[in-house]
């Protein structure tokens, strides 16, 4: 069961710090938005 | 013969560069910080090249070795996390700062010259340790490979990365980083075929590592447990692996080798890119590094001591002319690590140390050449220390990397993302920090037995937080530090942002197909060989 947890985690792991790096990126792009507004009006 | 030939050759290409760039650097942000133009493979280079050392490549192979793989591996998941949470917890605030030494950012971030020394000396005294061991894993390897004396060894080491160090600071060190990357990569994922070939193929390799006799559960989730064993129960090699992973996933984050990298990125993101690929990358290298390791159990379990093993493995299971870049390759990741670590040694000493304590600001000719004076001052320094202590690999360096972890961890975040820390309290943060690690090592030295959760590293986080909190109550917060902090929590806007974020959108997808690879490769090579030995 241990190594049947190991198999999936490890790879896992990077899907989960994919679904992590998802979150913080969005947020990122959010946080460009009114700048980038404030430019063009 | 041919392995001294490959590692000499490979020595002569590092100077060279150093020499060549040397030529290009002419001011210190060039010295320290590689003019921050690094692009994504470099900063990955560097970052990857500094962390991984012989303590990976032999330390950390003996105990894979003795029977302990998976829980290595276990440690791993949780230790790789360090760089996205560190590119988006501290890295990139510490690139918005522009300090040109991670000391110096927490010297702004606080108005303070008390908790910069503080900083720059924890600095210097942890990665020295660490430069020792790590220089002396490299001689006692190159000793034995070309047959020249210890000292020899040791002399030569040092004269090929204080070279381009000293000449070419944070530019040379980069590009070395970047190639010794390459290297020590492509070792590692060449040999994997080779190994496992020799030991009988897929699957007969793994299950003749799973069924081994001489060592049974080395493919187990825990390894090798019981009363004479290295862990007691399942439970504690758990519990013991999710806690240094968590360790060494705050050294990666915040330590000064790791988070400086961040400083030298073209932009953040750049810096973010980085992370992303570094994470992949020490999850992948240590994958196939350690299945290969599991291996060569079966082929020979006697290797002695167990962390030349995958030096034994490059004299003895794989052609000539692979053995000649594993062995560079290991040599690679020894002397990446001495060139970062002296560097920012050399950094801390002139710019935290120098400057500040004789209250003057140098010129920028004035501040590299003091610089280059210093990285050869504290280069020698480490050779003369080198020589007289007794090489030790890996306790050294596990010792000397987990300090940044108490040290460092809580003021990092608190500088960050905290309103009420003062500077008493960071300052007394990473003291305490600091002495609770030492405290506790001592205490292990002496011979008092400390539980696994209760290893020097977590008394020294529990101390550094509880001197940051009560610290915190004693002090004001200048106007200065909240507009520092305010400066570093605004996300500066590229030039071409549109086409950046389009680029930096497309990384958690390569984190996830990376991870989906990783578990079928893990699946054929590790579990599938692992069911039929069970059913056998």
């Amino acid at each position: 069961m241990g190594e049947f947890l190991f198999t999936l985690g490890y790879g896992g792991s990077l899907i989960i710090l994919g679904l992590i790096t998802h979150a913080f990126i969005r947020n990122m792009d959010h946080s460009t938005v009114p700048k980038r507004s404030e430019n063009t009006d | 013969m041919i392995y001294t030939i490959g590692i000499a050759a490979s020595f002569i290409l590092y100077v060279l560069i150093g020499l060549v760039l040397s030529r290009k650097v002419k001011s210190s942000e060039e010295y320290y910080v590689s003019g921050r133009k690094g692009s994504t493979l470099m900063v990955t280079g560097t970052l990857v090249a500094s962390f991984l050392s012989t303590v990976s490549f032999m330390g950390e192979a003996g105990f894979s070795y003795e029977g302990y793989p998976i829980l290595l591996l276990i440690l791993v998941i949780f230790n790789a996390t360090g760089y996205v949470v560190g590119v988006f917890f501290f890295g990139r605030y510490l690139r918005r700062s522009k300090a040109l030494t991670v000391p110096e950012y927490f010297g702004n971030r606080f108005q303070s010259n008390k908790v910069r020394m503080a900083a720059a000396i924890t600095t210097i005294l942890g990665i020295s340790a660490y430069l020792v061991a790590v220089t002396q894993g490299g001689a006692v390897l190159l000793s034995e490979i070309s047959g020249v004396s210890y000292f020899v060894a040791l002399l030569i080491m040092w004269l090929v990365y204080a070279s381009f160090t000293v000449l070419s600071g944070a530019k040379g060190v980069m590009v070395n980083d970047t190639i010794m990357f390459f290297l020590f990569s492509i070792a590692t994922y060449i040999s994997f075929p080779f190994i496992i070939g020799k030991s009988g193929g897929v699957p007969d390799a793994i299950i003749k590592a799973a069924t081994n006799p001489e060592r049974p559960d080395l493919l187990s989730w825990h390894g090798i447990t019981g009363p004479n064993a290295y862990m007691g129960e399942p439970w504690e090699a758990l519990i013991w692996a999710v806690i240094l992973g968590l360790v060494w996933s705050a050294v990666i984050a915040i330590s000064p080798w790791q988070s400086s990298r961040y400083l030298m990125a073209k932009n953040e993101h750049v810096a973010i890119r980085s992370g992303v690929w570094a994470t992949i990358s020490i999850i992948t290298i240590y994958l196939f590094l350690h299945i290969s390791i599991s291996t060569i159990t079966t082929v020979n379990p006697d290797i002695k001591p167990a962390e030349k093993v995958f030096i034994w493995s490059a004299m003895n299971m794989v052609p000539t002319w692979l053995g000649v870049i594993i062995i560079s390759g290991i040599m690679a990741a020894a002397l990446s690590s001495c060139a970062s670590f002296l560097q920012l040694i050399g950094s801390s000493v002139t710019r935290d140390i120098m400057e500040q304590s004789r209250n003057k600001t140098y010129s920028d000719k004035q501040l590299l050449r003091a610089s280059r004076i210093s990285m050869i001052v504290v280069s020698f320094v480490i050779l003369l220390i080198g020589l007289w202590q007794p090489p030790s690999i890996m306790w050294i360096g596990y010792f000397a990397a987990t300090l940044f972890a108490a040290s460092w961890g809580p003021v990092a975040f608190a500088s960050v993302y905290s309103k009420k820390v003062t500077k008493t309290g960071a300052l007394w943060s990473i003291i305490m920090g600091f002495l609770g690690v030492v405290f506790g090592e001592s205490l292990k030295k002496v011979g008092v037995g400390l539980p696994v959760y209760f290893n020097p590293v977590i008394i020294g986080i529990i101390l550094s937080s509880l001197a940051l909190y009560i610290g915190s109550k004693f002090g004001e917060i200048t106007a200065e530090e909240r507009d520092f902090q305010e400066n570093i929590l605004q996300r500066p806007i590229e030039e071409n942002e549109k086409e950046e974020m389009a680029i930096t959108r497309r990384y958690p997808m390569y984190l996830a197909v990376s991870g989906i690879l990783i578990i079928v490769i893990t699946f054929i090579f590790y579990y599938w060989p692992l069911i039929l030995a069970m059913k056998g």
